[in-house]
């Protein structure tokens, strides 16, 4: 996301560290930053915002909160920073429906009248167009400004094209029907199908937008407009990002929806717009329509000091890990015994209606059932805890009944109803025999408190006299040890902090991973026993290598094979291999034309190992190839078979496949060799080479590295390779042959460079007393 | 003699992790969608699964496993490998991975990858920090400095961008005193162990997956990872064994 330095600066009273430190602290605390670039007399970053933190940080205000977490200046200007907005004066002209929830959960709309679209105020202009906006009108820009600025896409149609009903006009979101059709702003024409949504002039059924994507021409807001409908909105993240998807369509507001845009914000996001617009088009304000905002109980998540420096691997003190919350806002409390909490939250509890299946998120404490009465117990005190009674069973820790203390929870079958024989979500699965369906609290004094059926509340029993525990199954202690624990109301836009572990993340990136000191994992004998099939594939390698074979690893993707991909790169990539067999002959004859190059004169000795696919399944195979000679090559490959334990009968031409099963480790395990230390890689030159032999009669007394000395005092860079092929004694004097390679990495090589070489080498050669044959 | 890099790396990396007591494990390339994407905690409409970046069979899904995939990542091995196994772990994955995406010099539609995966009581983001830095220097050389930085990825919390930097005179003029993006890691998230039947309130754990390629192009200057595929004589005999 662009974000502009100077916008930044707005949200704080002081003044901020330079761009390029503003976008370090990012770097190491958040994000990556893609670019800082001048433009005009601002700077704009380019900060790439992670997946999971798009609800909150797809936003100048996101970003800006982020610099405050990681410098510690609070935000001067928060647009979050009250309560939801409560839209009160509704509109009974302007109706808003809803054909489903799941697509639409929120839906805040507002009427104006009497605007006067006009260009903006230069303020405006310029925020918008230093980040590549170009500004349209006064009331578009809001609405585009009011999505940099905290994330919210908002929209507005004009109301005078909405067709008008019983003094009234109305939006709708419903499905797309298949083949609706809809020309969007700027003109594009789309045709929808029934997975899409849309905007409708309710009274028309018209479409006018597709829904979280893009609005239409039909209530397009122009010169002439005066009244006009704003839409805030939720919409479903997955069918936005279908939908966007499907038509090629990626627009700024698709983005925000298809990654979830919190359920609180819309509500931001239409009053933060309708005051910009207020303010820069004029007109007034007759009201609102859609849905109320509702004021949420908050998520809550904890942990405790020693939980932090678990995972973190730190040794963090508490005003360390308060300092961190501190900067990232929140708001915790610290409790000091959290199952003291427990147990004075329970009996304040006592008398609220049993409701089975209550949810914690949204029926606590209103009303409970026996495992949901507990979780938001240990909720409430920070402790993060499965939902169900069989999971929390799994999940507490086991103990002896004479060991029960009050804060320990006590588990029943009452053989009444549904019981849990596995559990369901925390480690799922997980047998239990005795089965369990009721769980209560241990208030001590051999009593308990639970939300029950019968009498359906929350009651204090005597252990004894309950009807409920007739049947005790077990006894767990909730943790091992009370100690304090952070208790955090998660910020409504954070949907990415939903595990304890996402807080301690939090920590650790505001405390900074630079200051995490890395440390050795402790010695550790592992029992296990590794993969046989990759001891076997070395085996073969080390075997085949020292036998004078190279590997080879060829593609997966080809253009036949038994197995084909739905999606392909292209056709001659849109099958798995079916054998290892047809790349190993292709190689074959491809490394065959670089012989010289290769200095390979004695035939060219390749393996692969890999995996194949074929209607059976998938497998591993070996395969081993040569070439230069058929005879030859037959012999090597049945010898390496045979020093592989694998019958000769594999063998097809110069090439024999088989399974890395069929290999028989046997005697002493080669040593696997590494490369050679200093190897340092040389492009491969893209010209022809060219081969010429040399062969010459010198003194006996002469080396045959002392014939190459020579050559090369003419080659420069020209010789590539050179292998020395016969060596002739007679009469005192050898005779040396060598093939001579000459390639370049500039340019194809002429006969004629190569000959005006060749021929400065024997000229040389001759001066010395040697004879050139 | 030659060995071919993809062998010389993970043959090294094998034997570094070796010693800290890792172990190699292995898995199918053609997965299953449930071992790939659900069990390591990626959302059903996570970008990751969408057709332009996995490798799909045309069969229809399995009500259990889902479609089936050419693996995205080494990650499913660990799937396989905690559910069939009890912790304590510790496993090196090396392995072919598959991505739908047009190739260059730097990107391939197929490629290897080398996962790590360490699981105990006590297991930290600090260890893995210790872990990485040794495994580093010593595969490149040289005095290896690491650092974090916050990331995401769906199978870890806190989930991490590792950079290296490599001091030293033995160190290559390109590697030298820079600081390289190398992988991403962090902490196993409590789902992915839940979901294979380890208790994620008694054990925790860390992971890191690599481009075996990459590693290679670092530590030999290899300009293109296309090259090794091509079952070109001419790249490998350039990977001399040492003898």
């Amino acid at each position: 996301m662009l974000v502009s330095y100077k916008w930044l600066q707005d949200f704080f009273e002081q003044e901020l560290p330079s761009p390029e430190e503003v976008a370090e602290l990012l770097t190491f605390g958040a994000f990556e930053i893609e670019g800082i670039e001048k433009k005009n007399d601002d700077t704009v970053i380019d900060v790439d915002v992670l997946p999971n933190r798009a609800s909150d940080c797809l936003s100048h205000r996101g970003i800006a909160h982020e610099v405050s977490v990681h410098t510690g200046v609070l935000l001067a200007d928060d647009p979050l920073g009250g309560p939801i907005p409560e839209l009160e004066n509704r509109a009974d002209t302007l109706r808003v429906e809803i054909e489903d929830n799941q697509l639409c959960p929120v839906y805040a709309a507002a009427l104006i009248r009497g605007v006067k679209v006009g260009p903006s105020p230069d303020w405006i202009k310029e925020r918008l167009e230093v980040l590549g906006h170009k500004s349209i009108n006064n009331v578009v820009d809001a609405t585009n400004y009011t999505l940099l600025s905290i994330g919210q896409p908002t929209h507005v149609f004009d109301a005078h094209k909405l067709t008008q009903k019983d003094s009234s006009i109305g939006v709708g979101v419903r499905f797309a029907k298949k083949g609706e059709g809809i020309t969007t702003l700027g003109g594009a024409e789309y045709t929808l199908t029934d997975t899409m949504s849309v905007i409708v002039d309710m009274h028309s059924d018209l479409p006018i937008a597709i829904a979280g994507v893009k609005g239409g021409t039909t209530a397009e807001v122009d010169e002439q407009t005066t009244d006009i409908v704003i839409e805030s909105a939720k919409f479903n993240p997955a069918i936005t990002r279908r939908t966007a998807q499907e038509l090629a369509l990626r627009t700024d507001a698709s983005k925000r929806f298809e990654n979830e845009v919190p359920n609180e914000l819309p509500f931001y996001g239409i009053k933060l717009v309708v005051d910009l617009i207020l303010k820069i088009a004029g007109g007034e304000l007759v009201g609102y329509a859609g849905n109320v905002s509702q004021g949420k109980r908050p998520y809550t998540l904890g942990v405790s000091v020693n939980e932090v420096n678990k995972t973190l691997g730190t040794s963090l003190s508490d005003s360390e890990i308060s300092d961190a919350f501190d900067k990232l806002g929140f708001q915790y409390e610290r409790i000091e015994n959290p199952i003291g909490r427990i147990l004075e939250l329970a009996s304040t509890l006592v008398g609220k209606p049993y409701k089975y299946g209550a949810s914690v998120s949204k029926d606590a404490p209103t009303c409970f059932d026996c495992s949901s009465f507990i979780s938001y117990l240990l909720a409430k005190s920070g402790i993060f805890a499965p939902r169900v009674s069989a999971d929390q069973y799994v999940w507490a820790q086991k103990i002896e009944e004479r060991k029960m203390h009050p804060g320990d929870l006590i588990f029943s079958n009452s053989r009444n109803g549904t019981i849990w024989y596995k559990t369901h979500e925390f480690i799922p699965g997980v047998e239990i025999k005795e089965g369990v369906d009721h769980v209560g609290l241990y208030l001590g004094e051999e009593k308990v408190i639970h939300a029950t059926r019968d009498p359906g509340e929350v009651v204090i029993e005597k252990l004894s006299e309950s009807k409920s525990f007739k049947n005790i199954v077990g006894y767990r202690r909730i943790v091992e040890k009370d100690e304090e624990r952070f208790v955090v109301n998660v910020p409504f836009n954070r949907l990415d902090l939903r595990k304890p572990v996402d807080l301690i993340e939090e920590i650790g990136r505001v405390y900074g991973y630079k200051n995490i000191e890395g440390v050795p994992l402790p010695e550790f004998e592992n029992k296990e026993k590794g993969s046989e099939e990759y001891e076997k594939a070395e085996y073969v390698r080390s075997t085949l290598t020292v036998a004078g074979y190279t590997e080879i690893y060829t593609y997966s993707l080809t253009g036949n094979g038994e197995v084909k991909l739905a999606n392909a790169l292209a056709s001659d990539k849109d099958h798995l291999r079916s054998n290892l067999s047809d790349a190993m002959k292709e190689k074959l004859e491809f490394n065959e034309r670089n012989v010289p190059l290769l200095g390979l004169y004695k035939g060219v000795r390749l393996f692969e190992i890999g995996h194949v696919f074929t209607k059976k399944g998938e497998e591993v195979r070996v395969c081993i190839g040569g070439s230069g000679g058929g005879k030859k090559v037959q012999a090597d490959i049945g010898a390496a078979l045979q020093t592989l334990g694998v019958h000769p009968a594999k063998i097809a031409d110069e090439v024999a496949e088989f399974n890395l099963s069929d290999v028989t480790v046997t005697g002493e395990r080669q040593k696997h060799m590494n490369i050679k230390k200093e190897t340092s890689y040389r492009p491969i030159s893209p010209y022809p080479f060219v081969l010429r032999d040399i062969a010459v009669w010198v003194p006996e007394s002469t080396r045959s590295h002392e014939i190459i000395e020579v050559v090369k005092t003419h080659t420069k860079d020209l010789l590539v390779r050179d292998d020395m092929f016969d060596e002739y004694k007679k009469d005192g004097r050898v005779s040396y042959a060598f093939h001579l390679v000459f390639q370049s990495d500039q340019k194809t090589l002429t006969d004629r460079e190569v000959g005006d070489v060749m021929k400065h080498i024997e000229d040389d050669m001759k001066k010395r007393g040697w004879e050139v044959r | 003699m030659y060995i071919h890099p993809i062998t010389g790396a993970i043959r090294e990396i094998v034997s570094i992790f070796s010693e800290m007591g890792f172990m190699v494990a292995d898995g199918p390339e053609l997965e299953d969608e449930w071992h790939n994407f659900d069990a390591l905690n990626v959302p059903k409409n996570h970008p990751a699964r969408d057709m332009q970046d996995t490798f799909w069979l045309p069969d229809a899904p399995d009500t259990e496993t889902g479609g089936r995939v050419m693996r995205t990542h080494t990650s499913p091995v660990q799937i396989r490998w905690m559910k069939t196994h009890t912790a304590p772990i510790r496993i090196i994955v090396p392995g072919k991975v598959y991505r739908n995406e047009a190739t260059d010099m730097t990107h391939e539609a197929q490629f290897y990858q080398i996962e790590g995966l360490a699981i105990d009581e006590t297991v930290s983001l600090a260890q893995l920090k210790g872990t990485l830095g040794h495994f580093f220097s010593k595969f490149f050389g040289g005095d290896v400095e690491i650092r974090f930085r916050p990331s995401y990825f769906p199978f870890v919390e806190p989930g991490v961008e590792v950079d290296m930097r490599i001091s030293g005179d033995g160190v290559s003029e390109k590697l030298r005193n820079k600081w390289i993006e190398i992988m991403g890691a962090g902490m196993v998230h409590p789902n992915v162990l839940n979901g294979v039947g380890i208790n994620p309130k008694k054990y925790q754990g860390f992971a890191f997956g690599v481009g075996l390629e990459r590693l290679a192009m670092l530590k030999w200057g290899i300009d293109d990872v296309r090259a090794f595929h091509t079952g070109d004589l001419r790249f490998i005999q350039q990977f001399r064994a040492e003898k």
